[in-house]
C-alpha cells in the first residue's frame, strides 16, 4: 500500500468512526429525553433512533456521500478511490496512483469536526435536560398550582427535609398492603403523607438522637421501642384515613389558648429544647366490593310453556382481584300462604380477563331448572373478591316467570296492594274519563265542565295519596327522617323512582286538563300515569304481596273505628348539636392567621416558637378530619412553614397556602349566608305596599 | 294745524276717559331658570382629622366651569325662553347646573334637568358601600356586599379584598371599562377567631402607584357581632303539608333554629311540639318567623293572626302553599295579582338573584312579573321570568311566598340546595325581624373618644334606660317614631370594648346588650356629601348630562317647555306716556296762535 493510499485510507476510517460515535450519541440523548418518563421507552427509543441514523449516516457509503457534500471539489474523488480501494474500478496503475495522490491531498485538507459537526447533538441534549428539570421538578410546579382550589394529595411526597423536617429525626414509612392485593411493599422516607389499601401493616421507622420516641395514630399513642439498629419502629394497622403523629421525647405540650391560638406552653427553655415532631396525614383507600352485573338474559323472562334453552352471562370486576362468581337463585312455587322457597347456585364457566376481570356462562333449559306452571325463578349473580372474611356483591335481581294464563310478568310477586290499589284506582278514574269524553257532545258545557272538575278533585287525591304513600306516613316520619339519605341517594337514582315521578308529574297534567274540560287529552296523561306506575312498581325487583291475588279488601269497614279514643301526640324534634367543625375550622383560621401577623419580610423573631407553633396547628388541622384533603394539604404547608421560619419568603408562601386552603374547607363547613332582607326601613315599605294595595281596590 | 293739533289734543283726552280694552292673540316666552348650584367638598375621614381634599376639584373652580355652561345655555335659549337665575312659581322648566340640589324649594310638577359637574378630577377608585349584617349566628358565613366606583380608570383592574383577622378571606377583580362607573361584588366569607368580627374592605394596596389621587377612600371597615340567641321559628300546618313537613326538617337539622310545631291531622287532633302556641296567643310575638303550610285549611282568624303578627311583631311569615291559593282567605294577605299555576314536564331550577341557593321545582306558582313592591328571590329563568319565591313588606313586618310549590320533591338535587336555600331564606327573615329591644350604635366601630350616637328601638311601650360599661349613664331622647329613642356618647379613650346595656321596663322587664369596639385604626366609607344631582333630574321627569352634551339638554327644554299661544288684554291709553303727546299736542296748538298773534 503506497503512503497515499494509507493516507486516504486513514481518512476514511476516522470519518466513518467519527460518524458512528456522533450516531450513537444522539440515540442515547433521544433515549435520555424518553428516559424522563419510563426507563424502558428510554431504552425502545434509543434503539430505534440507533437503527434508523446508523442507516442513514454512520454507513460508509453515507460517510461518503457526506465528504463529497462537504467538498464538492473533489467531483467524486472519494467515491472512485473507494471503488479502486475495493477493487470494484480496475485501472492503470498510473492512474491509480494519480488518483489516491488527489485523495490524499484532498484527505489532508479534511476538517472531520466541520463535515460531521458535534452541533447536531446540543438542541437533543437541550431538550433531553429540559424533560429532566421538568421531571425533577415536578413536585415543586405541582405543589404550586395545586394551591389554587381543592387538590387532593394523589401520592406520598416526601417533604423536602431541609425545610420541614427537623434533622434530628427521620421517619420511614413501609407500607405493606394485604397479601391479597398481590401489591408489593413500598417505603417512603418523610413523607408528606402516606397512602394505603385497608388492611395494609404500617411499619414505622424513627431515626432520632432523642432518648424516647412516641407514635400517635388516631388518637391513641404509644412508645416506639428500638430496635438492634438503634432506630425507633412501631406498626400499625391502616384501618381507616387518619394520621399518624411522631413525637421525640422532648417535644413539650401545646394547648390551644382561645383567641391567641396555639401557644406554646412550658417555659421558654424547655421550648428551646423542644423534641421534633411530625404529623402525618393517614389516606387508607378502602377495598371495593366487586361490581357485578347479568349481562344475559339482563330482564325479566315470561314463558307460557316448552322447554326452552336459557343462556345466562355475568361480568364481574374487581380492584384487586376476584375470588368467585356465581349465579345464585330462589325459585318460588305456590301462592297466597302456600308459598315455598327453594334456593340453590348455578355454577358459572368463568373466562378471565386477568385477576380483576371475570366472565361468567352458563346455560340450562326449564327442565334443568324444573320450573312449572306458576312458579318463579329469581336469580341474581354474585362474586366475591380475595379479601379474608366476606367481600361479596350481588347483582339486580331478575325473575323468570312460568305462567300459563299470560299474566304480566311478577304479577305476584310485584307491589304492595296500597300501590295496585292507587294504580287501580288510576285506571277507574281513566274509565269515568273516558265515559264524560263519550257523553262530551250531549252533556252542557256547565255540567260538563262540573263533571271534569270533580274527576280533576279525584285526581289530585290520588296523586296526593300515592305520593304520601311513597314517601312514608305522618305518624313515621322520624323513620322516613332517619332514611333521608338513602331516600335521597338511592332511591331518586332508581329507574322506579323516575317512574314514579313521571306518574305523579302526569296525574298532574291530567288534573289540569280535567280541570279545563279538556278530557281527551286528560286522557292521556292519565293513561301515561298507569303506564308509569306499571313500569314503576314491576321493574327489576320483586317484593312479595301481603295477600293473595284473588283475596278482596273489605272496604265497606273503611272508617268505621271508634273516634273517640284519638287524640293528638306530642312531638320531640331531633337534638342536634352545634356545629363544632366549623369552630374548630375558625380556630384553625385563627391560628394561622396569628402565624401571618409576623411580617412576610422579616424572619420570625422566635423561630423556635414559631415552628412550634406552626407545627401543633398542622396536627390540629388533621385532627380535625384527616380524611378532608384540604385540611392535609394545610397541615403539609403549614410543616413546610415550621421549617422555613427562618425564611421569611418562604414562610409566607406556606402559610398563604395554608390559609387558602383552611378558607375553602371552613367556607363548606359554614352554611350559607342569611339571604338579606333589602327593606331600609321596613315600617315605611309596608305603608307603601298597604297604599298600593288599597289604590288597586279602589 | 292748530286745528288738528287741538283735536288730537282732544282724543288723547277722550280715550284716556274711555279706557278702551284690545284683546291680543300671539306667543309668550316661557320663563326658563337656569341655576348653578355647587357644594363644598366632602369631609374624608382620616385618622387624627387630617383632610386632603386632593381628590376633589376646588368649589371654586367647578363654580367657573358651571357659569360657563351656564352662560352658553342663556345664549342658546335666551331667544326663546325668559331665563331666570332661580325656580319661582311661575317658571316652566329649569336646568340645575352644578353637583348638588339647590337650595330653593322644586315643585312636583316642574320639568327639572341638570348638567352635572363632577366633584372629583380623578383618577380614583373609592369604596362607596360596604353592607354586612350587624350579627350572625355562630358557624355562618357572612354576606358581605361592596360597590366601588371607579374615575377615570378606564382600563385598569381593581382587587377588592375582604379581610377578618388579617387573613385574606375573600376576593374580587374589576376591569375598568368606563369613565365613571360603579361595580358591586358579593362575598361569603368565614368569620375568624372569636366576635366580634372586624371586616376590613380594600381595594388593593396599589392604589397610590396606579396614580391615584388618594388612597384614603381605598378602605372601609364593617362590625359584625354574633348572635346569640337561636332563631325562633314556628311552623303552622291546619293540615300535614309535604312542603312544610320537609322546610321544617331542614331547618331542625340545624343547630341555629329552634322550631315549635303544630300539625293538625284532623279536628283537634293534632301532633305538636312542647312548647307551641296557638296563632291567636300573644306569646306568639315570641317567635321571629311563623312558617304556614296547608293553606288551604287556613281561617279567616287564623289570617287576622297573622296579619296581626306582622303588623304588630313586625316579625316574618312564610308561606308554603303546595296547591293554588286564589280560592282560599289567606289570598287576603296577598296584594299582588292572581296568581298561576304551571306545570312543568320536567323540573328545573330557577334563577337567584342574592346568591342564595337554587331550588328545583316542576310545580310552580308563578306571580306577575311587574307587581311593585315586590322582592324577588327567585324567578323561573328564561324570556319569561315570572317570580316564583318573592317576599313583600307587610306591615312593619314581612311576608314570604315560596311558589315552589313540589320543590321538596328534588331536595337531593343541588347538593342539599333545598335545605341550605330554606335555611338562609330563614336565618334572613329571622335576622330581620326586631328583637323586643333593638340596639344600635352608629357609627358601629369607634375612634378612641369619639362621640357615637346610641339607637335603641322597643317593640312595645316601656320606660328606657341606657349606661356604658355599667356606670356611665347614657341620655336618651325619644324620637318621633313611637318606640325610638337616641342618646350620644363618648367612646372610651383606649382602645378596646365596651358593653353597652339597656334596660326597658314595660309589662316585664328586658335587657339588651351590644358590644362596642374602639380602635384606632377605624376605616369607614367616604360619605357622598349629598344626592347625585341626577336624582333629581330622575324624579322630576328630566335628564342629567355632562357638560359637553348641552344639546341634548337644549332639545329637552324645548320638548319640555315650548312656548305656548296665549291671548291677552291690554289697556293702552293706561300709560302715563300719552301724557308727553297730550302735552306737546296743546303746547304746540298754544304757540302757533301765539305766533299768529291769536290769543
Amino acid at each position: 500500500m503506497s503512503p497515499e493510499e494509507r493516507i486516504v485510507a486513514d481518512v476514511m476510517a476516522r470519518a466513518v468512526r467519527r460518524s458512528r460515535l456522533l450516531v450513537v450519541a444522539e440515540a442515547l440523548a433521544w433515549g435520555a429525553v424518553a428516559a424522563a418518563i419510563t426507563t424502558a421507552a428510554g431504552a425502545l427509543i434509543a434503539g430505534a433512533v440507533a437503527v434508523w441514523r446508523w442507516r442513514a449516516v454512520a454507513s460508509r457509503a453515507a460517510v461518503l456521500r457526506a465528504l463529497e457534500r462537504a467538498h464538492p471539489e473533489a467531483r467524486n474523488l472519494f467515491v472512485t478511490v473507494d471503488e479502486l480501494s475495493d477493487d470494484r474500478l480496475i485501472v492503470k496503475p498510473v492512474i491509480r496512483h494519480r488518483v489516491f495522490a488527489d485523495a490524499a491531498a484532498t484527505a489532508r485538507r479534511l476538517d472531520l469536526r466541520t463535515v460531521f459537526p458535534i452541533a447536531r447533538l446540543v438542541p437533543v441534549a437541550f431538550l433531553a435536560c429540559v424533560a429532566w428539570l421538568l421531571v425533577q421538578s415536578v413536585e415543586v410546579w405541582r405543589g404550586a398550582l395545586s394551591r389554587v382550589g381543592s387538590v387532593a394529595l394523589t401520592r406520598s411526597q416526601a417533604l423536602d427535609s431541609s425545610t420541614s423536617s427537623p434533622a434530628r429525626m427521620r421517619v420511614s414509612v413501609a407500607v405493606q398492603p394485604p397479601a391479597y392485593t398481590g401489591l408489593e411493599t413500598r417505603t417512603v422516607v418523610d413523607p408528606q403523607q402516606v397512602e394505603a389499601v385497608e388492611g395494609s401493616a404500617l411499619i414505622v421507622t424513627v431515626e432520632s438522637p432523642d432518648g424516647r420516641v412516641t407514635m400517635e395514630h388516631d388518637g391513641i399513642a404509644h412508645a416506639l421501642a428500638r430496635d438492634p439498629g438503634g432506630a425507633f419502629a412501631g406498626r400499625v394497622q391502616a384501618t381507616k384515613t387518619g394520621y399518624l403523629l411522631v413525637t421525640s421525647d422532648n417535644a413539650p405540650g401545646l394547648q390551644a389558648d382561645g383567641a391567641r391560638g396555639f401557644q406554646p406552653s412550658g417555659n421558654p427553655a424547655a421550648n428551646r429544647d423542644a423534641g421534633a415532631r411530625r404529623m402525618i396525614p393517614l389516606v387508607v383507600s378502602p377495598d371495593a366490593l366487586p361490581a357485578v352485573r347479568v349481562i344475559a338474559p339482563g330482564r325479566d323472562l315470561v314463558y307460557f310453556g316448552g322447554n326452552p334453552r336459557i343462556a345466562f352471562e355475568a361480568r364481574a370486576t374487581d380492584d384487586f382481584g376476584l375470588r368467585s362468581l356465581t349465579l345464585r337463585y330462589t325459585k318460588v312455587s305456590g301462592s297466597g300462604e302456600q308459598f315455598k322457597f327453594a334456593e340453590g347456585e348455578i355454577p358459572l364457566t368463568v373466562a378471565s380477563a386477568g385477576a380483576r376481570e371475570w366472565m361468567g356462562r352458563a346455560s340450562r333449559s326449564l327442565a334443568d331448572l324444573r320450573l312449572k306452571d306458576g312458579d318463579i325463578f329469581v336469580y341474581r349473580a354474585v362474586a366475591a373478591d380475595a379479601r379474608p372474611g366476606d367481600g361479596s356483591a350481588s347483582s339486580d335481581a331478575f325473575f323468570i316467570e312460568i305462567s300459563k294464563l299470560g299474566g304480566a310478568a311478577g304479577d305476584a310477586f310485584t307491589l304492595p296492594e296500597e300501590e295496585t290499589r292507587y294504580a287501580l284506582s288510576q285506571q277507574m278514574l281513566i274509565i269515568r274519563t273516558e265515559r264524560l269524553h263519550q257523553r262530551r257532545a250531549s252533556t252542557t258545557q256547565g255540567d260538563l265542565a262540573e263533571a271534569a272538575l270533580n274527576l280533576a278533585v279525584e285526581q289530585r287525591m290520588i296523586r296526593a295519596e300515592l305520593v304520601f304513600m311513597l314517601g312514608g306516613e305522618v305518624e313515621s316520619e322520624e323513620v322516613e327522617a332517619a332514611q333521608s339519605t338513602e331516600l335521597q341517594e338511592g332511591r331518586l337514582q332508581n329507574r322506579g323512582q323516575r317512574d314514579l315521578r313521571a306518574a305523579t308529574i302526569a296525574m298532574s297534567q291530567a288534573e289540569k286538563q280535567l280541570t279545563a274540560a279538556n278530557t281527551g287529552e286528560a286522557l292521556t296523561a292519565e293513561r301515561a300515569a298507569v303506564a308509569a306506575l306499571q313500569r314503576a312498581f314491576s321493574r327489576d325487583r320483586y317484593i312479595l304481596r301481603a295477600l293473595a291475588t284473588r283475596s278482596r279488601l273489605d272496604l265497606a269497614r273503611r272508617l268505621t273505628g271508634s273516634l273517640s279514643e284519638a287524640t293528638g301526640s306530642r312531638r320531640y324534634p331531633p337534638l342536634v348539636p352545634a356545629n363544632r367543625r366549623a369552630a374548630l375550622l375558625q380556630d384553625l383560621l385563627s391560628g394561622i392567621a396569628g402565624l401571618l401577623h409576623v411580617a412576610p419580610d422579616e424572619p420570625a423573631r422566635r423561630p423556635g416558637a414559631f415552628r412550634q407553633r406552626a407545627l401543633v396547628i398542622a396536627e390540629e388541622a388533621v385532627r380535625i378530619e384527616p380524611a378532608a384533603p384540604l385540611l392535609r394539604q394545610a397541615a403539609a404547608e403549614l410543616q413546610r412553614a415550621a421549617g422555613a421560619a427562618d425564611d421569611p419568603a418562604g414562610r409566607s408562601r406556606a402559610l398563604t397556602a395554608a390559609a387558602t386552603s383552611a378558607s375553602y374547607e371552613a367556607r363548606r363547613a359554614h352554611a350559607d349566608a342569611a339571604l338579606a332582607s333589602p327593606a331600609i326601613v321596613p315600617a315605611l315599605s309596608g305603608a307603601f305596599a298597604d297604599a298600593l294595595a288599597s289604590g288597586r281596590r279602589r | 294745524m292748530t286745528r288738528l293739533l287741538r283735536v288730537a289734543a282732544i282724543a288723547i283726552a277722550v280715550a284716556g276717559v274711555v279706557d278702551p280694552a284690545i284683546t291680543m292673540s300671539g306667543a309668550t316666552r316661557p320663563r326658563l331658570a337656569v341655576v348653578v348650584s355647587v357644594a363644598e367638598p366632602p369631609d374624608l375621614p382620616l385618622p387624627g382629622g387630617a383632610r386632603s381634599p386632593a381628590a376633589f376639584a376646588p368649589s371654586a373652580l367647578r363654580r367657573g366651569r358651571a357659569g360657563r355652561v351656564r352662560d352658553r345655555l342663556v345664549r342658546s335659549l335666551g331667544a326663546a325662553y325668559e331665563i331666570v337665575p332661580q325656580i319661582a312659581s311661575d317658571t316652566a322648566a329649569a336646568i340645575v347646573i352644578g353637583d348638588t340640589y339647590p337650595d330653593e324649594p322644586v315643585r312636583d310638577s316642574l320639568p327639572v334637568a341638570t348638567v352635572t359637574i363632577a366633584s372629583e378630577t380623578g383618577p380614583n377608585v373609592r369604596i362607596v358601600r360596604v353592607e354586612t349584617p350587624r350579627e350572625v349566628p355562630a358557624a355562618t358565613a357572612i354576606h358581605v356586599d361592596v360597590e366601588v366606583e371607579g374615575l377615570a380608570v378606564v382600563g385598569r383592574t381593581t382587587d377588592v379584598t375582604v379581610r377578618i383577622a388579617g387573613l385574606e378571606v375573600g376576593r374580587a377583580s374589576h376591569r375598568w371599562r368606563a369613565g365613571r362607573e360603579r361595580w358591586r361584588a358579593g362575598f361569603d366569607v368565614v368569620p375568624i377567631g372569636g366576635p366580634p368580627w372586624i371586616v376590613r374592605v380594600e381595594t388593593g394596596s396599589r392604589t397610590v402607584a396606579e396614580g391615584e389621587a388618594t388612597a384614603l377612600d381605598a378602605a372601609a371597615d364593617a362590625f359584625v357581632d354574633l348572635r346569640p340567641n337561636a332563631f325562633r321559628v314556628k311552623v303552622y300546618e291546619p293540615r300535614p303539608s309535604w312542603a312544610t313537613t320537609f322546610v321544617r326538617r331542614a331547618l331542625e337539622a340545624d343547630a341555629r333554629f329552634q322550631i315549635e310545631s303544630v300539625s293538625f291531622s284532623s279536628r283537634g287532633i293534632a301532633a305538636r311540639t312542647r312548647d307551641d302556641v296557638p296563632l291567636n296567643d300573644p306569646r306568639i310575638d315570641a317567635f321571629d318567623v311563623l312558617i304556614v303550610g296547608g293553606l288551604d285549611r287556613l281561617s279567616v282568624a287564623d289570617v287576622r293572626s297573622l296579619d296581626r303578627y306582622m303588623r304588630e311583631r313586625r316579625g316574618a311569615v312564610v308561606l308554603v302553599p303546595d296547591l293554588g291559593i286564589d280560592r282560599w282567605p289567606v289570598r287576603e294577605l296577598l296584594p299582588v295579582a292572581p296568581l298561576t299555576e304551571r306545570l312543568l314536564e320536567r323540573p328545573v331550577k330557577l334563577e337567584t338573584t342574592r346568591g342564595v341557593a337554587s331550588l328545583e321545582v316542576s310545580e310552580l306558582l308563578l306571580l306577575a312579573s311587574p307587581t311593585p313592591g315586590l322582592d324577588v328571590v327567585s324567578s323561573v329563568a328564561g324570556s319569561d321570568p315570572s317570580p316564583v319565591i318573592v317576599s313583600m313588606a307587610h306591615g312593619g313586618g314581612r311576608l314570604f311566598l315560596s311558589g315552589a310549590m313540589d320543590a321538596w320533591r328534588f331536595r337531593a338535587a343541588g347538593g342539599g340546595a333545598f335545605d341550605r336555600f330554606w335555611r338562609a331564606a330563614i336565618a334572613g327573615l329571622a335576622m330581620a325581624a326586631p328583637p323586643p329591644i333593638d340596639v344600635s350604635v352608629e357609627p358601629p366601630l369607634l375612634r378612641p373618644g369619639e362621640r357615637g350616637e346610641l339607637i335603641v328601638r322597643l317593640l312595645e311601650d316601656a320606660a328606657v334606660s341606657a349606661s356604658i360599661d355599667g356606670d356611665q349613664a347614657i341620655r336618651l331622647h325619644p324620637e318621633l317614631e313611637a318606640g325610638v329613642f337616641r342618646g350620644t356618647f363618648r367612646a372610651r379613650r383606649t382602645p378596646g370594648r365596651s358593653t353597652i346595656e339597656v334596660r326597658a321596663a314595660g309589662a316585664e322587664r328586658r335587657t339588651a346588650s351590644r358590644t362596642l369596639l374602639v380602635q384606632p385604626d377605624v376605616r369607614r366609607v367616604t360619605p357622598d356629601a349629598a344626592p347625585a344631582l341626577s336624582m333629581l333630574a330622575s324624579s322630576h321627569r328630566g335628564i342629567d348630562v355632562a357638560p359637553d352634551r348641552i344639546a341634548d339638554l337644549e332639545r329637552f327644554v324645548h320638548g319640555a317647555a315650548a312656548s305656548p299661544r296665549s291671548t291677552v288684554v291690554r289697556h293702552p291709553m293706561r300709560s302715563a306716556w300719552w301724557m308727553i303727546p297730550f302735552a306737546v299736542c296743546l303746547s304746540a296748538e298754544w304757540w302757533m296762535r301765539r305766533r299768529r298773534g291769536l290769543r
